[in-house]
């Protein structure tokens, strides 16, 4: 037992690929609910 | 709420800096002496966890203006910082316990960060749902806003819960702490974080306020009445 975490890459990949997941899904439903709700509006007017 | 473009680039400019920041933090950051490669994932939890602690912060901002102001923008501005804290919080959440499982040994343990961090994560979470259920919306508005600073009380005993109990998460690191080749992609991804939730939170307080306007548009028939009174007036 030396007390230093050898390998593990497959736990970063994990956290940057869930980070990734999360914002950019995120990101586009607000895009997506975005652009549905101004052209609705550009619609109605 | 007007319809201008700047939330598109901001978000845009976030997305950027958080490719920047994560490629630095993963090809070119050094390997941490004990923690090893592991150590990466602090380059997208820690950017995470203060930007979520920072929009719930305005999130509280928007209820207390809301509640001595009043006005649908501060409430629109409220229900796109509850959204976004949510989300940031539930990600913590995730990041933290990828993190937990090759250094603690554990997915997940009721340490007090944790815990305090799941409360928030679920206080906020039942807001969302209760501004869901509630029609009136000005009933709507003022018992979120109440809930909202109520549920705030959580987010200063997230900060110091590892300093005033005994806690498996480390305490706040602070740049004498940190080696400054650690500092970049730290930084970098906590602006791409802010930039691209500022421009999220703003285009999902423009959808709030828009939809709060229809739902206090009178109907229809109403409408076409009193346009037809205002004629033959």
């Amino acid at each position: 037992m030396t007390g230093v975490i050898e390998g593990g890459w497959e736990y970063v990949v994990a956290a940057y690929v869930a980070s990734a997941v999360v914002l950019l899904g995120y990101a586009l439903s607000v895009f997506w609910r975005y652009r549905r709700e101004a052209s609705g509006r550009d619609a109605a007017l | 709420m007007g319809k201008s473009g700047w939330p598109f680039v901001v978000s845009g400019l976030g997305l950027a800096l958080l490719l920047w920041g994560s490629t630095w933090g993963l090809v070119f950051a050094p390997r941490e002496t004990y923690m090893g490669d592991v150590q990466r994932i602090m380059y997208v939890h820690v950017p995470t966890a203060w930007n979520a602690m920072l929009v719930l912060t305005f999130a509280f901002a928007c209820a207390l203006v809301s509640l001595l102001r009043g006005g649908w923008t501060w409430d629109a501005r409220l229900e796109a910082a509850i959204e976004a804290g949510v989300v940031l919080s539930a990600l913590v959440c995730i990041q933290g316990s990828i993190w937990a499982r090759p250094t603690w040994g554990v997915w997940w343990d009721w340490d007090p960060r944790l815990t305090t961090t799941a409360v928030l994560l679920f206080a906020f979470g039942g807001i969302l749902a209760l501004r869901q259920f509630v029609d009136d919306p000005v009933k709507r508005a003022v018992w979120s806003a109440v809930a909202v600073v109520i549920a705030y009380a959580d987010v200063p005993l997230v900060y110091f819960s590892v300093r005033w109990w005994n806690s498996l998460h480390q305490v706040q690191s602070t740049p004498e702490t940190v080696s400054r080749a650690f500092h970049w992609p730290l930084r970098i991804n906590a602006f791409g974080v802010l930039f691209l939730m500022a421009g999220l939170v703003e285009l999902r307080a423009r959808l709030a306020f828009w939809r709060r306007e229809a739902e206090l548009a009178p109907p229809p028939r109403l409408s076409q009445a009193a346009a037809a009174a205002r004629v033959t007036t």
